[in-house]
């Protein structure tokens, strides 16, 4: 039999509990951000499939051109010729800055020179992945703390609770802040909305990969933001000791959107920066 | 419902705390923690350990490699730490069907009719 509140919703002749209305409606939104995500991802990785090969105009730059020599090891003066027809480098002295523009670009040419010469070839990266890596472990971290702050609420605990969402939110905010440090570094590269660096754009490369970068991570920056601003007001009710074990439905739904932000950054890192 | 039970908890509330003490243990919440993070370290070298780094495209071994794991880091989140696997079965299949449903529109888009060209495969 249904309250007069309406507030439960269960299927008619059904003996199954009734599902919580509010908790529904989160599972709802978050189907619909599935959508979403889906179709930012499934674009990406259409477009990147479908861009042509080195050294074609408009290819998309190489897992070499995008984590760098360093993050492969990739021995570059033992490069075969072959591959520099795709490969666009960047010579540069162990000791200066990759990112000099007045060093001097190698071509095809005269690569063999240079490696014959002992030359230490160096592919600067686009995206740090150590960095970002360490972003990853931060959001896998404030995700284990708001399970632990529900579980926490759940027994009874409120100093538990509020430990572990004030520890959330520091890492939220780090990550936040991360993220934004990152921006900096790549547009000062060069690297925007149809904007890459200048050295990828001599190569022939297509500015798709900005683009594509900034509206996936853009995105899910801007949920992360949104869930910070939620978390410092399900904090301050908890401090309030607005929560109880009865009673924290709150905690649980912010928990939801938090692990799914979590969850898509999982697949995000993987298909971005890794891939 | 008798007028006594109505001047009880709200449903709502009664539904929810019905719903809410169940979940997996403090402990098993760590371990997926530690999990997830030894999966992300080795995933950063996986680059290294499967690649020679010299190729044009990302190659298929790779990739496999790094999808599944990062399917299986999602699932362990969606399963323990969002409750899936203790709750309704509802939200799975909430879930299941918003997939299914970009998935399905993303294939029409791309394979079907005009579709998209793929330039050089594998």
């Amino acid at each position: 039999m249904q309250a007069s509140t309406g507030e439960t919703l269960s299927a008619p002749g059904t003996a199954a509990p009734p599902l919580p209305s509010r908790k529904l409606a989160v599972w709802l939104f978050l189907g619909s951000e599935i959508v979403f995500f889906s179709a930012l991802i499934f674009t990406f990785i259409v477009l990147r499939l479908s861009a042509p090969l080195p050294p074609e105009e408009g290819a998309w730059p190489t897992p070499l051109e995008i984590q760098g020599s360093a993050a492969l090891e990739v021995d570059v003066a033992s490069l075969d010729p072959e591959y520099v027809k795709g490969i666009h480098l960047h010579t540069a002295d162990l000791a200066a800055d990759p990112h000099d523009e007045e060093a001097y670009i190698v071509t095809p040419e005269d690569f063999s020179d240079e490696v014959a010469a002992g030359t230490t070839l160096i592919v600067p990266r686009v995206l740090n992945i150590p960095l970002t890596a360490l972003n990853t472990f931060l959001l896998i971290l404030s995700s284990v703390a708001v399970v632990l702050a529900l579980d926490a609420v759940q027994k009874r605990n409120q100093k538990g609770l509020v430990r572990w969402l004030a520890i959330t939110f520091v890492l939220g905010v780090v990550f936040l802040g991360i993220q934004a440090y990152e921006y900096t570094i790549l547009i000062r590269e060069g690297l925007w909305f149809a904007s890459i660096p200048h050295w990828l754009e001599e190569a022939g490369r297509t500015d798709l990969f900005g683009t594509t970068f900034y509206a996936m991570t853009g995105f899910h920056g801007a949920h992360v933001l949104v869930g910070v601003i939620m978390l410092g007001i399900v904090l301050v009710k908890a401090i309030k000791g607005y929560y109880t074990a009865e009673d924290h439905m709150g905690v649980e739904l912010f928990g939801l959107y938090w692990h799914f932000v979590d969850l898509v950054w999982i697949i995000l890192f993987t298909v971005v920066y890794l891939i | 419902m008798s007028d006594q039970e109505q001047t009880q908890a709200p449903p709502q509330a009664h539904d929810e705390a019905h719903e809410e003490h169940h979940g997996a243990s403090r402990g098993l919440y760590l371990a997926i923690g530690v999990f997830l993070t030894v999966v992300t370290v080795f995933e950063v070298f996986a680059p290294r350990l499967l690649s020679n780094g010299l190729e044009l495209r990302p190659q298929p071994a790779l990739i496999s490699v790094l999808m599944a794991f990062a399917f299986v880091k999602a699932g362990l989140v969606a399963a323990f730490y969002m409750h899936l696997r203790y709750d309704s079965r509802s939200y799975t299949n909430i879930m299941i069907m918003a997939t299914v449903v970009i998935v399905y529109f993303l294939w029409l888009l791309t394979f079907v009719g005009s579709g998209v060209n793929f330039n050089a495969g594998f």
